[in-house]
Formats: C-alpha cells, structure tokens, sequence
C-alpha cells in the first residue's frame, strides 16, 4: 500500500479518532439537474464546514473553485466523484433535461492522478447492479480500473453499490445491496457508499459481509429531519461508519445546524432526541393552521392508537376533524388550553398539570355532570365509552375524556403530514 | 390466537337483496394466510362462492366488497377498499379500488368483507350502522347524480357516515357506470352496473370498532419504518406537488402519451395539460385520502359557472385531453365534472369519445347517428356533448356508455382501432412505446389495465429499455405479484413509490402475526393471488385467444416519436410469461401450479 493511502483514509475518517466520518453529497448539478439547494454551492459548503462537516463529494469542477475551503489541517476532506451517469436524467423531477435516453450509459469522466492533484482524499464511482447483464460488466469494468489506478497513487477509491433496474423488485433489493456491497470489495473498495437497507439487523449483515467502513447515504429528502438523523443513528447502530448525505443535509433551511447534530451523533454519542432537543422541554402548546389540513386524519387514528387499548379506530379521539368536503376547508378541532373547562367544573375534578402543560381529569372528584363538555369551544371532551367505580364508591356512567398532550410528544404532530397540527411553544426546563 | 387480534374483524356481511335477509359469517380462517384479505379475499370468495358462467348482470351474480387487515390502522393510505365481481363490460373476473373515507369506516363496524348478492324488486338502500344492518327503500334517490345523492343522505343521516353510490348510468346497468365515494371511485370494469342491476342505490356506513394488531409494538416500528420511506422519496413529492399528471410530460417525451385515439403517443399541446400548467392555473388545494400522507388529490378553482372538481388525475387528463386532441384544461374539467357528478368511469368514457372522433373523421359513423353531433378531434364542445348523452343515458349515450367494446360489435369497420382488451377501455400507456406495459394489458385480469402489475417504470424511471420486449415478462410477473399484494393488504400503490415491498412484508407480518419468513415467501402471496384471479377467468372460459391487443398494437406501426415505426410483439412475451408463472401454452394454470400454490382446482 502506497504510503499516501493510510493518511488519505484518517483524513476522513479518523478526523475525531472514532473512525467515523459524517459527509455530504454536494454533485448533484453533475449528476442531474441543477437542484436549488446547489444552484450556489459555496454557502452551502461554507455552511456544512461550519457545521464540523468531516468530507464533501464534489464534482471536479467545483472542486477547482471551491478548493481554497478544503486546505488545512483541519479542513474537510475532498472526495471527487470520478464517473458520470445518465440515470437522473431520466427522472420526472427535471423532464426539462430528459432525453429520451433508452439505455444507461456509464462513463469515467476522470483519472486518479487528476483528483490526486486537486487535492483529493478519496474518489466515488458507481457499480449499478439490478439493470441488465451488459450494464453490469460495463460497471465492474469501470471500478476495477479505477481502483487499479487510485491504488497505485495511493488514493482511497469509494464504491457506491446502487439497485438500479427491472430486475430489483422489494423482494430482493436488499440481498442485491448486500451482494454489491461485496462484489464492491472484491473489486477492492477502500469503502462503500450505499443506501440504507431499511433496517438496522439487515444493514449490519451488510456491513459484516464488507469489512471496509461504509457510508450510508440519505436519498431524497423528508420534510420531517428527524428521518434522516433517525436512518444515520441506525446505520451507526448496525456498525457502519458514518455517511455520505446529499439533499437531506443540502436542501435544509439549515445545513449547519443538520450538519452539527449528524456530526453530534457521531462523535459524541448523541440520541436523536438530544441531537434534537426535544428531551429537555416541559410543556407546550398545540396549534392548527387549517388550510395545510388535507382531512386525511391520520391524526385522529394516531391519537386513538396511542391511548386506552392501543388498538385503532376513531372512536374517543382527542381530537376531531371537521371535514370540508367538496371544498377541502377542513377544521382541525383540538385542545387549545383555552382552560374554560376548568373554570366551570364545580367539583376541581379538571386541572391544569404543571409539569405537563395539559388539562388533566382527577377522575375520583368527577360527578359527570357534563358541564366541561358543554363548555368546551373545539367540543373535543367527549364522553368515555365505559363507566368507572371512583374512590367514594360510587359509579360514573361516563367520565369526561381530555387531551393529555401525550405527556409532551404529541402524536397527532408527529404524523401529520403537513404540519397542519404543530407544537408551537415549548418551554425549555431550566 | 384469533383472527380478531391479528387485525381482522373475522365477519363477513352477507347481504341477500331478494330476500332482504342479511347474516354474518366469519372469514375463511385457514385461508387467510394465503390470500391476506383485500383482492385475495375477493378472489377466494369469487372462486369458492360465484357461479360458474354466471350472467354478470343477474341476481346470481357476486358483487364482493373488502378491505384488507391493514385498514382503519395508521398506515400510510389505509382507508382503501375494492370490490370484486364478475364484470358486464368483459365478463371476466374484475376487481376495482377506491381511496375515499368510506373504506375503514366498514373495518370499524366490524366487517371484513361484504357480499351482496340476489337483486331487490325497488329501488334499495343498504345501512350499516356497526352491527346494525337494514336494507331501506331508495325510490326517492332513483335518478339523481352523485352529488344530489350524497347531499340528500348526509340530511337524512347526520353524523360520521359514508356513503357509496351509483349514478344514473349504473342504475341503467351501462359498462361505463362506476361506484362513488364522493369524488372517489371504484370506476373500472362497470362495477356499478352490477350495483345497479341488484337494484341498490346506495351504501351507507358507519362505525366505532377498533382494530387490533397482533404485535402493536413491531407494528408501530414498522409503520416508523414506513413512513419514512414515504417522505423520503422524491416520487411521492412530485405526487403531492403536481398530482399524477406530473408523469403526463415525461410519458410524452417518450412517445407513449396516447393521442388521437392511439394514433400516436405524441400530444402537441402536452404543455398545457401537464401537472405544471395544472398547478399553476388550476389548482387550490390538496386533497387526501383517508390515512395518506401524500394528498396527490386536488381541488380545482371554480369556473366561471361555479363547476370545479377534485382533479383531473393522469388517466383522466389523456382521455379528455390528448386522445381526443383536446389541450384546453378547463374542457378537460368540465368533461370530468360530468363524468364525476354522474358516475361514470373517465377513462373509457374518453375512450369511447375518442373512438366517435376517428370513427365521424373517417365516415364510419354519421351525425344522425349521434343526435346531431359531428365529433372532430379538438372539437370540445362534441366532447362535451357525448360525455353528458353518456352521463344522462339519453339519446345516443344509451349505446355509447356500453364502451367500445360493444361500439365495436356495432360498427365492425371500426374494430381495427377499437382501443380495449376483453372489453376494458385502454389506458394512458401506448403499448406500442412500452412493451412490458403492453404486456400487462393483454394479460391483465381486468381487460386493459396499467394498475395490475404494468411496469410503468420502463417508461418514467428508465428501469428498462421500454421498446424491448427483452426480459419484460418477468418484470411484468415480479410486479404483479408486488401489486396484488398491495390490494390485498389493502393500500394504495403511491406509498410504494416509498416503500417497497419489504416495507409492506413488515407491516402486514406484525399486523397479522403470519408466518412469512422472508420478503420472498410474502411475494409468493401475491403470486397465488393473481393466479387465483387467472383461475377465475379459465373457468370463465377466457384463455391465451383473450389475452390480446388491438390490431393498432400488433400491426399498425406506431407514427412518430421515439417508437416510430413499433408495433408490439406479443406471442413471444405470452409464451415466456405462461412459462414464468407456471402455465401451460394456453395461459391455463397447471394442476401442478395450482398445487404448489395451495390452491385447489374448482370447475
């Protein structure tokens, strides 16, 4: 092994001692179209390496301009993506530039000693598996010269194994990963670039069969951040080493922040929940923006599934929708706090729990009078479907059924899919 | 452990329209497993209890509706439902899906399934409220459109309920009628004839149950897993940002946009009706299904005489809009509008429009035959005026909404360009431009379908060479056994455009508790489901004859575009998919099949 080599692979993966590297995919504009979150890489760049971003991939021609970025001890390393693939421009996201390309052409697009010299700590090239037998040989054909040459230079050369084609069906996508992910080492991957397979004890079979550190990649991006903080604190689990994220890190409202809590999970052992502090608020407040409601009510099924039996339905939500067909002006109905049930229970029987934020039923005073049901604006209080013995003894037919704001993670805002339910005040414990 | 904490309910609603009698039953317990529920139940239920031969528009026949164990649960789409029946527009086993808010609302009263069958003497209403079940008389619902009747039931019964109902062309048994959920349809295969034959307007719904899984907290792991997969899927982006005609310019550029009655695949004025234009000029809202994170739903902003509708989805936007070389979107709205407020299934219903076009250009029909109207491509307001004769079942629209199947049986010249298989209206995929997708019409269950296992990715997402019949008929096989398992589970197919089927493999294997090892022994469900449906239409007497394609596809080659000069070569694709599946060279499924497949051999 050329000397070069071993100092190459610390720079990206030994950066904080841990073998881990947290990276991200900036050559989109190579590979597809100009994607908004790359129309101006520099700020982008800029952002993620004040995030403690430990690599980038670029294209070569980026790389010539944003080279100044990456020099110093400790800047981050440069990865260079070494070939170039027509499959993106097929896709629907930009017919603009879709030829009516028929079959998929795979190029190498530059040399080993190119990136060498523009400063370079690894290269990536695909091996597309899954398409038909002559993309295959042409990909195997590719990554062994390339490995060839970046071997003799003494630079890292990363393999990203893609299911890609007829062939894959969701019966054997993640046999073909683990399969590639070992023809790449074969081949003589330094490390693989690769989709998560979707669960950690299928991921860390992969893993285990390459032997070399592997780096998940994100795929398109979720409007919910916690799925890509979630599938990399996997990857990490099921023993890989890090990632290789594009458009999750690139197209956030703040790369540097997204950076900064992958590099936290990394590095310092972060939960997700740390890394979005979610484990240190106390109470809070549900609000509706009704005109994002599209009345599916995932919501209120959530809100069932996860109170009483735990089983599914819609019956004793906490909430309600209140749907505008033919229009779409649904009316998302929740507990506000407005606290005017608390007011009118003669009993005390209804409380506003400090620690909580929520109204909560001391069922023992409750005299089922109706009132807190009567009152409430959002008519969210509903009757509970089974009577209940209370401490007096006596028995209640019904007793009044509130929101409980989950104890701090609601589950109507978790699932929403549009934000039409957030939580919109939350007060950091001291 | 019983199938009521695996996720089902364990009844099935049995429902007697001639006696009025109602009962319950509970589900197949040792079929379960096989066929999961959904289109697997259906076809289990239409195997086992259907008879043979059966005129699809007599009492006698089946008309099946399920849901699947995922339903009414909080994975993604899970208020999805079918139906299953023998179908008046092909006589072949037919299976239709719906998304709507009607579906998990008859998981919550208890129902895994309900079968109607017999035919009532009036005018009937079908009210299921939980375990209460009453048959009441419609006769003041009789002739008014789907809205009218949606209104006129949501004041007689307030409150959470749901209704599913046919329009005038399904009370008049026509093989354009579908059945409505609001803007939502079971639409294909005139499935709302048979509603309308058994003479039952309506059905209402209502129900507070719950569903149980059989391992709540894998099941909550997996639908984590699932979720995720959806929102990071730029597919399912497009979807919620540009509706199902996002696909439309991408499927033009291709060459396989249907235009002119399949005369080419090319529409000049694509520009105009793709999911760009339509969201910037028409569309307001998102809507959503019950249970979809995705909302590809939309509402239109209302015309100047106040019409708008919740549309046009892809299939829809090609047969108003390029098949009758029509690019203005407002008439495309309109001639939704009729289709939607009066039942009737889009995609045929613009298939037959297309079809008077070429047939009134080349003077195979006259004008005195079609009340006065002289149907030219582009020409909107002739569009306009079939689709509402249609609609009414007046004049013309009396044949006319029979489809071009039967259209073609009367005007045998026109046969050569008669755009359906076994009586299905084509869909919006040229086959000549895509080979694997031609594959799955000519074979399909149904008739002319893209729904059932067309590998569609051949043509927006380069998964392969789409003017190859090279390794199509496995692709076609691997997808349909992937498809019937979402119908059966039962969601709809854009979350797997998210997910894949191991997704779907680890939320029904914590739902149910069945034992399905791997992804690949779940496939295999789907495998048998779809043979199953194949058995049906053996016994129906339809075999390798019927799985064919219009002579436009097989020898009129394709002009312009990128599969200039194509036509489709369909006997070797037949003759390697019966072999992949395990069928003989008549597309019969082998005793040995069968048996390997746990199914039986019934008459």
């Amino acid at each position: 092994m050329k000397t070069g080599m071993q100092a190459r692979m610390d720079r990206l993966f030994n950066r904080h001692g841990d073998g881990r590297a947290v990276c991200v995919a900036a050559d989109h504009g190579y590979m597809s179209d100009v994607t908004p979150n790359v129309v101006n890489l520099r700020p982008v760049t800029e952002a993620v390496i004040r995030g403690g971003v430990d690599g980038i991939l670029l294209s070569p021609g980026q790389a010539m301009r944003l080279a100044p970025l990456f020099q110093g001890r400790d800047g981050p390393a440069l990865i260079l993506r070494a070939d170039w693939m027509n499959m993106p421009r097929l896709g629907t996201s930009n017919v603009a530039n879709a030829v009516p390309q028929r079959l998929l052409n795979h190029q190498k697009v530059l040399t080993a000693q190119q990136a060498l010299d523009l400063g370079a700590s690894a290269i990536t090239i695909y091996l597309f598996l899954g398409y038909n037998d002559q993309m295959e040989t042409t990909g195997i054909d590719v990554c062994a010269k390339f490995v060839r040459e970046c071997h003799q230079v003494g630079l890292p050369c990363i393999i990203e194994p893609l299911a890609y084609g007829g062939q894959v069906t969701g019966a054997n996508v993640v046999e073909i990963l683990t399969l590639g992910a070992r023809m790449a080492v074969e081949i003589g991957a330094d490390a693989l670039k690769i989709p998560y397979t979707g669960d950690v004890e299928s991921f860390q079979t992969l893993v285990g069969v390459s032997g070399v550190p592997v780096l998940v990649l994100g795929g398109a991006r979720s409007d919910n951040e916690r799925d890509a903080l979630e599938l990399f604190a996997e990857g990490l689990e099921a023993g890989g080493s890090g990632c290789l994220m594009g458009r999750n890190v690139t197209k956030s409202p703040d790369p540097q922040n997204m950076v900064a809590q992958l590099t936290g999970i990394a590095h310092q052992d972060w939960t997700v929940d740390r890394a979005l502090r979610t484990e240190a608020w106390d109470y809070l407040r549900l609000v509706a923006n009704h005109s994002k409601c599209t009345g599916c009510q995932l919501c209120v099924v959530a809100c069932v599934a996860s109170h009483d039996s735990g089983d599914f339905g819609v019956n004793l939500s906490r909430l309600r929708i209140d749907p505008g067909r033919k229009t779409g002006s649904h009316r998302v109905m929740l507990c506000t706090l407005c606290k005017k049930c608390l007011d009118v229970c003669p009993t005390d029987a209804l409380i506003w729990h400090e620690q909580t934020g929520a109204v909560e039923l001391l069922v023992d005073q409750c005299t089922a009078c109706d009132e807190c049901v009567k009152i409430c604006p959002t008519q969210v209080i509903v009757h509970s479907d089974e009577g209940i013995q209370i401490a007096s003894g006596e028995t209640l037919d019904w007793y009044p059924v509130v929101c409980d704001l989950c104890g701090g993670e609601p589950e109507c805002t978790k699932i929403c899919p549009t934000e039409a339910i957030y939580v919109a005040e939350r007060k950091e414990v001291a | 452990m019983t199938l009521r904490e695996r996720a089902y309910c364990d009844q099935i609603l049995r429902v007697d329209l001639s006696s009025g009698t109602t009962s319950v039953t509970p589900l197949p317990a040792e079929a379960m497993p096989l066929v999961l529920g959904g289109k697997g139940l259906g076809a289990w239920l239409l195997y086992h209890e259907g008879t043979p031969g059966v005129d699809p528009l007599s009492p006698e026949n089946l008309l099946i509706f399920h849901i699947g164990p995922l339903t009414g649960t909080t994975a993604p789409t899970a208020g999805r439902f079918g139906c299953t029946t023998i179908s008046p527009a092909t006589k072949t086993y037919s299976d239709a899906y719906c998304g709507g808010y009607w579906g998990q609302l008859l998981k919550y009263a208890g129902y895994d399934a309900l079968v109607l069958n017999g035919a009532a003497v009036e005018p009937t209403l079908l009210v299921i409220d939980n375990e209460q079940v009453e048959l009441r008389p419609a006769g003041h619902l009789w002739g008014l459109n789907i809205t009218q009747t949606d209104k006129k039931l949501k004041e007689e019964y307030p409150g959470d309920w749901q209704v599913l109902t046919i329009g005038p062309p399904g009370e008049k048994m026509r093989s354009l009628a579908g059945i409505f959920n609001e803007s939502r349809a079971l639409a294909r295969g005139g499935v709302g004839a048979v509603m309308g034959s058994k003479n039952l307007k309506a059905i209402l719904v209502r129900g507070d149950g719950l569903v149980k899984v059989h391992d709540p907290q894998r099941y909550q792991r997996a639908l984590q897993l699932a979720f995720r997969a959806v929102r990071m899927s730029s597919e399912t982006t497009l979807l919620t940002q540009e509706g199902t005609v996002n696909i439309l310019d991408i499927i033009n550029v291709m060459g396989a946009l249907p235009t002119r009655n399949f005369q080419t695949g090319q529409f000049d004025q694509a520009d105009n009706v793709s999911g760009y234009a339509f969201r910037k000029h028409e569309w307001v809202k998102d809507y959503a299904c019950f249970g979809c994170p995705i909302a590809c739903g939309k509402y239109t902003r209302p015309l100047e005489d106040g019409t708008f509708i919740e549309g046009p989805e892809y299939e829809t936007t090609f047969a108003m809009g390029p098949n009758c070389a029509i690019g203005e979107r407002e008439a495309i709205i309109r001639l939704n509008w009729w289709c939607d407020e009066y039942g009737l299934d889009t995609i045929s219903a613009g298939g037959v429009v297309g079809l008077m076009m070429e047939m009134f250009e080349r003077g195979l029909i006259k004008s005195s035959e079609l009340d006065g109207i002289q149907p030219r491509f582009g020409d909107v307001g002739a569009a306009l005026a079939l689709v509402e004769k249609m609609a009414r079942v007046e004049g013309c629209g009396e044949w006319l909404a029979q489809g071009v199947a039967s259209i073609a049986g009367r005007f045998p010249e026109a046969e050569p360009f008669a755009m359906h298989v076994k009586g299905l209206e084509m869909p919006a995929y040229h086959p000549n431009a895509a080979k694997g997708t031609a594959l799955a019409y000519a074979v399909s269950e149904r008739g002319a379908c893209h729904l059932r296992g067309a590998p569609l990715g051949e043509l927006f997402s380069g998964s392969a060479d789409p003017l190859s019949i090279e390794g199509k008929p496995q692709l076609f096989r691997d997808h349909q056994a992937d498809k019937a398992l979402w119908d059966s589970a039962c969601l709809c197919y854009f979350p797997g455009y998210g997910m894949s089927l191991k997704e779907l493999w680890q939320l029904v294997s914590a739902a149910t508790g069945f034992d399905y090892p791997a992804v690949v022994d779940f496939e295999l469900v789907g495998e048998r489901i779809s043979t199953l449906a194949r058995a049906i239409n053996v016994r129906e007497g339809f075999q390798r004859a019927a799985d064919t394609l219009p002579d436009r596809n097989l020898s009129q080659p394709m002009v312009g575009g990128p599969a200039d000069g194509h036509v489709v070569e369909l006997a070797p694709m037949l003759d390697e998919y019966y072999r992949l599946m395990g069928w003989d060279a008549d597309g019969v499924p082998t005793p040995e099949r069968m048996q390997a497949l746990q199914l039986t051999n019934r008459g």
